[in-house]
C-alpha cells in the first residue's frame, strides 16, 4: 500500500465523518439552543420580584434600591431538576434577569415613597418651627 | 413541558422551608434516604420525575435517573447540577434559594408547629372534632399584605391536610399527606399530593419509598466531587 493510497482512504474516512458527524453535531447545537431559549423564557415567566424590596427600599432608599440592582435572584431547585444543562443555564438567566428587575420595582417604589414622606416630614416641621 | 409558578404557591414553599437548625430535629433525623417519584400535571399532561435523595444536615444529594441522568448537591448555599452522561456541571455558589421542598414536606412533620411561628405566621385556634385536631395560623401583621391564613388538619397525630388561603380568602393551594412510616414518635407522610390553585390548576403528587433512617450517607455521595475531565459552569448569584 503506498502513501497516495494511504491518503486517499484516509480522506475517505474523514469525509465518511463529516457526512455523519455533522447532522448530529448540528441537531445537538440545536437542541441545546433550543433547550436554552426554552429555559430562558420559563425563567422570565416565573422571576418575580420579592415584595421584601418594597420595605428594604422603604427603609433604606436607595441603598436599598441598589441592593435590588446588584441582588442575584437563585432560581428554585424544583423547576430545574431533571431538565438538561441548556434549560437550566436559560431558565437561571430568565428567572435572575426578570426578578431583579422586580426587586428593582419594588425597592424603587419603597424608596419613592419614603423621599414623599420624608420631604412631607420636612415641610412640616419647617412650617412649624 | 410545564413549569410551576413558584411565586404563587409561595405560601407552599415558605412552610416547607429549610428548618434543620433545631437541635430535636438534628436528633430525630441525621440522615435519610428516600427514593422518590413525582408527577406533575398541568393541562392534561404530565411530568414524571423519578430519583433519590440523601440527606445529611448540611447536605442534601439528589440523583435524577429519569427523564434524566442528573445529580444535584445542596451544601453551603451552593447548588452543584451535574450530568454524568455529558460530562458537565453548573455550580451556581451563593444559592438562596433552599434545596428541595417536597424532601422538606417530609422532614419538617418532627416540627411541632411545621416552623409556621418561625417564618411569621400566629397561632390562632385549636379545634378538635372527634379524632381531627385542627390548627388555624394566621399571618403576622407585616405578612398580611402577602398571605391569608393556614390550616393543619391532624388525624390520629398524623399530618393529614394543609390549606393555605390568599390575602383575599381565595384557597391557593391543598395538599394531602398520607401513606405514613412512623419513626421515633413521629409519622412521615410517603404520599404528599398538592393541588395549587394558579391560572391554570396543577396537581402535584410525590410519592416516597425505601425511608431509611439514620444510616450513614455512602462515600462518594457524602464527599461527592466532580470528576476531572468535567466540563463547569460556574454561576455567582
Amino acid at each position: 500500500m503506498n502513501w497516495l493510497t494511504v491518503t486517499r482512504r484516509v480522506i475517505a474516512l474523514a469525509m465518511c465523518f463529516m457526512i455523519v458527524a455533522t447532522p448530529l453535531l448540528a441537531q445537538e447545537a440545536e437542541s441545546n439552543t433550543g433547550d436554552y431559549m426554552q429555559g430562558r423564557t420559563d425563567g422570565e415567566n416565573n422571576g418575580k420580584g420579592s415584595a421584601g424590596y418594597l420595605i428594604f427600599g422603604l427603609a433604606c432608599g436607595a441603598i436599598g434600591f441598589v441592593a435590588a440592582a446588584v441582588s442575584e435572584p437563585s432560581p428554585p431547585a424544583e423547576i430545574i431538576m431533571g431538565k438538561s444543562q441548556g434549560y437550566v443555564l436559560g431558565f437561571t438567566d430568565g428567572y435572575r434577569s426578570k426578578a431583579k428587575r422586580g426587586n428593582m420595582g419594588y425597592a424603587g417604589v419603597g424608596w419613592a415613597v419614603s423621599a414623599v414622606l420624608w420631604t412631607i416630614v420636612l415641610l412640616s416641621s419647617s412650617s412649624s418651627s | 413541558v410545564h413549569v410551576q409558578n413558584t411565586t404563587n404557591y409561595c405560601i407552599l414553599v415558605i412552610l416547607l422551608m429549610p428548618l434543620c437548625s433545631s437541635p430535636s430535629h438534628a436528633q430525630l433525623i441525621n440522615t435519610l434516604h428516600l427514593d422518590f417519584e413525582r408527577l406533575v400535571t398541568k393541562d392534561a399532561s404530565t411530568d414524571t420525575l423519578v430519583g433519590e435523595i440523601y440527606y445529611s444536615g448540611t447536605q442534601t444529594y439528589v440523583k435524577i435517573v429519569d427523564p434524566i441522568d442528573q445529580i444535584m448537591v445542596f451544601s453551603d448555599n451552593r447548588l452543584l447540577v451535574y450530568y454524568p452522561n455529558e460530562k458537565s456541571a453548573v455550580i451556581m455558589n451563593n444559592y438562596k434559594a433552599g434545596t428541595i421542598s417536597f424532601t422538606q414536606a417530609f422532614i419538617n412533620v418532627t416540627k411541632e408547629d411545621f416552623g409556621l411561628s418561625e417564618i411569621g405566621f400566629v397561632f390562632e385556634e385549636t379545634i378538635l372534632d372527634g379524632d381531627t385536631l385542627t390548627m388555624k395560623w394566621k399571618p403576622s401583621e407585616e405578612l398580611k399584605k402577602l398571605y391569608g391564613p393556614i390550616e393543619l388538619n391532624m388525624v390520629n397525630n398524623q399530618l393529614a391536610t394543609i390549606v393555605a388561603w390568599d390575602k383575599k380568602g381565595h384557597i391557593t393551594a391543598t395538599t394531602a399527606y398520607s401513606d405514613h412510616v412512623a419513626h421515633k414518635g413521629h409519622f412521615f407522610p410517603l404520599r404528599i399530593r398538592t393541588t395549587r390553585y394558579e391560572e391554570k390548576t396543577i396537581y402535584e403528587e410525590v410519592k416516597f419509598s425505601n425511608p431509611v433512617f439514620g444510616d450513614p450517607v455512602p462515600i462518594g455521595i457524602k464527599d461527592f466531587a466532580l470528576p476531572k475531565d468535567t466540563n463547569i459552569t460556574e454561576l455567582e448569584l
